[in-house]
């Protein structure tokens, strides 16, 4: 199984994050149907109420939308709301723990601005 | 299809227990007896193989709720439907053995014991009167003989082990201690003729009685008893 | 709050040596997967028994679909409880419990009960009492799968069977309930291999009910933090510690927070490394610090 769910947090929030990434790299492109909370508990070998409850978060934020009798689709929009929302965690979560880490180790901001040039390049 | 036909059900899969077992024993005896009729070659003898199917009755009603009773429990069956279904299949039986038995008397009877050899379905006292109190006889023996071993094993199972144990001396010392009561009042004379004053059709209407009650104390052990 | 299917109230079991189980009280709510949870001999086996009416409460309220369940048939027929411990009579085969569980249960799937048979490798005619531990563990799956029974209690259901044959159960069981919801109780001490499964975990320690909360809700509200011993200290004051090791000049402790991932955020906000914290370490932790407060 190519998804390993990690202890540290609720598994409805990891299959939310799963569904996002697949938008995001377009294999769930916008408008195309998702599986059905069913398939996904089967597919995962999870609860499918844990399944559902991660569904409907996307439903909740607009990235999901529901078709009566039909099933879950992509809205139009998700992708770009998606990149929007994951570019203020990368700042979060990467870019502010990288400043930190780097005043810790008296790096300044033109070694680190230098050393993200240089990581970019792949030398 | 209700939970006592399912008893019932449960209980057939063990026919080997119920029906096949008894029956291999005691045709097995019938024909080693009645070899030994054709190499004796002499006077008619009695046999004692008809006891087998009785003490079978016995047997497979012990093992039958001893084993099936937590088996039942455990697939959801209530305990009275258990009982139930026991008790059902044991009159079942105990009839259905009880016309064969009658059935092979009479065969006994007609070929004049297997060509004057023995007598072994067919017995003095036992099998005096018309048919219909033969077939009670037969029917009314079984029946007690399966209730006495459906006692026992649902006492075993309400109880356990070791209390069984106890039971079963504290029944046996009973016993014994009639025995010496009625030895020590010289009562012995007044009990035989009581017997021999009674056909075997009013023996048996005596038991019924008694496999009443065996039958009643094991409802209320088996109500009570867990896995 | 929908249907409870089990209700247990104040239950307590005593013998004459010990008391196995002590005022327990818990719900369970309809077409819900619940994790009855805890060690080996904490009475799991005697509650469960109890809720089928197979033991007798020693005094306490159990109520199954809202009746009680001593010599009910219509909450009986409803209940399929497959135990370790199940009786099997001397010569049955495999075949022969299949024909009655099909009689018995209401919902049996014959089709279903031989594809799992199939599955399961299992021997039609082979008697039952020479079977293998582990087949004699697919019997029980076979049965508790294809009975359907709106309620389903699997106790330890898989002694003796290898990992490739509990993840078929594990996979079965999700399809199967999704399909035809139902309520299902798995007892195990496998938790790290069902935690997904769970919807809900109650956890039983010596008799008692330690915990009793969604399975989400647990993922996450606990981590280990790791640090020099002042700095621990300082971060654990005020919170629940279920753990606490010192090694050298550093502390390992296991706290427990409110939701999911918040306190693993604080953890390492305040520059102590964390580690997740799994259902089963959780319940480790909970039933040792349990024995250590009685000790002390």
């Amino acid at each position: 199984m190519a998804f390993q769910i990690d202890d540290s947090r609720p598994i409805f929030m990891q299959i939310a994050d799963k569904i996002e990434d697949d938008i995001i790299e377009e294999r769930l492109p916008e408008e195309t149907q998702v599986p059905s909370t069913n398939q996904f508990a089967a597919f995962y070998q999870i609860n499918p109420a844990t399944a559902a409850k991660g569904v409907n978060l996307l439903v909740d934020q607009g990235i999901l939308y529901k078709k009566r009798g039909i099933g879950m689709f992509v809205a139009t929009g998700a992708r770009e709301k998606l990149i929007e929302k994951r570019k203020q965690e990368f700042y979060e979560h990467y870019v502010v723990t990288t400043v930190k880490e780097a005043a810790k180790l008296g790096i300044t901001t033109e070694q680190l601005t230098d050393m993200i040039r240089r990581g970019g390049s792949g030398q | 299809m209700n939970q006592v036909n399912r008893v019932i059900h449960i209980h057939m899969k063990q026919k080997l227990g119920w029906f096949y077992l008894p029956w291999a024993i005691m045709m097995f005896s019938f024909i080693v007896n009645l070899l030994i009729g054709f190499i004796v070659n002499g006077e008619k003898f009695y046999t004692g193989g008809l006891a087998t199917m009785f003490i079978y009755m016995f047997v497979g009603a012990l093992i039958g709720v001893v084993q099936l009773f937590p088996f039942s429990l455990g697939f959801s069956i209530r305990r009275t439907d258990f009982y139930t279904g026991t008790v059902i299949l044991i009159i079942g039986i105990s009839i259905f053995t009880a016309i064969l038995l009658l059935l092979l008397s009479s065969l006994e009877n007609w070929t004049n014991g297997w060509g004057e050899r023995m007598h072994f379905f067919h017995l003095p006292y036992l099998n005096d009167g018309s048919i219909l109190a033969q077939f009670t006889v037969f029917a009314i023996l079984l029946i007690t003989f399966a209730m006495l071993g459906m006692l026992i094993g649902s006492f075993y199972l309400r109880y356990r082990g070791l209390k069984t144990f106890i039971f079963l001396a504290g029944i046996f010392i009973l016993l014994s201690a009639a025995g010496v009561i009625v030895t020590a009042f010289d009562g012995w004379m007044p009990v035989f003729e009581w017997f021999i004053g009674k056909t075997a059709f009013e023996l048996s209407l005596w038991c019924l009685p008694g496999a009443l009650l065996m039958a009643i104390g094991s409802l209320f052990m088996l109500r009570k008893s867990t896995v | 709050m929908s249907q409870a299917v089990v209700e247990v109230r104040q239950l307590c079991k005593s013998y004459t040596d010990v008391t196995a189980v002590n005022d327990v009280s818990f719900r369970m709510e309809e077409n819900r997967i619940y994790g009855f949870l805890g060690r080996n001999g904490v009475g799991k086996t005697t509650i469960m028994h109890m809720i089928t009416a197979q033991l007798f409460p020693t005094s306490g309220e159990v109520k199954v679909f809202g009746q009680s369940p001593y010599e009910n048939e219509a909450v009986l027929r409803n209940i399929c409880f497959i135990k370790e411990g199940q009786r099997y009579p001397d010569y049955f085969t495999v075949k022969d419990v299949l024909d009655v569980a099909s009689t018995i249960f209401p919902n049996w799937d014959a089709a279903y009960a031989n594809e799992l048979m199939e599955e399961f490798r299992l021997p039609r005619k082979r008697i039952v009492k020479k079977l293998s531990r582990g087949m004699l563990s697919s019997v029980g799956i076979v049965v508790g799968l294809a009975s359907r029974a709106p309620l389903t209690i699997f106790d330890e259901p898989y002694l003796g069977l290898d990992a490739v044959a509990r993840e078929m159960f594990y996979d079965h069981l999700i399809e199967d309930y999704t399909r035809y919801p139902r309520t299902v109780v798995l007892s195990t001490h496998l938790i790290d291999e069902v935690s997904r499964l769970l919807e809900h975990v109650i956890v039983i320690d010596q008799g008692r009910v330690i915990l009793d909360a969604e399975s989400e809700e647990l993922r996450g509200c606990a981590c280990t933090v790791v640090g020099p011993a002042d700095k621990v200290e300082a971060f654990v004051q005020g919170k629940k510690v279920i753990r606490r090791e010192p090694f050298a000049s550093m502390i390992s402790a296991t706290v427990m927070g409110e939701t999911g991932g918040a306190i693993q955020q604080e953890a390492e906000q305040a520059g102590l490394k964390t580690s997740a914290v799994s259902l089963q370490d959780l319940i480790v932790s909970l039933t040792r610090v349990e024995k250590a407060v009685n000790r002390g």
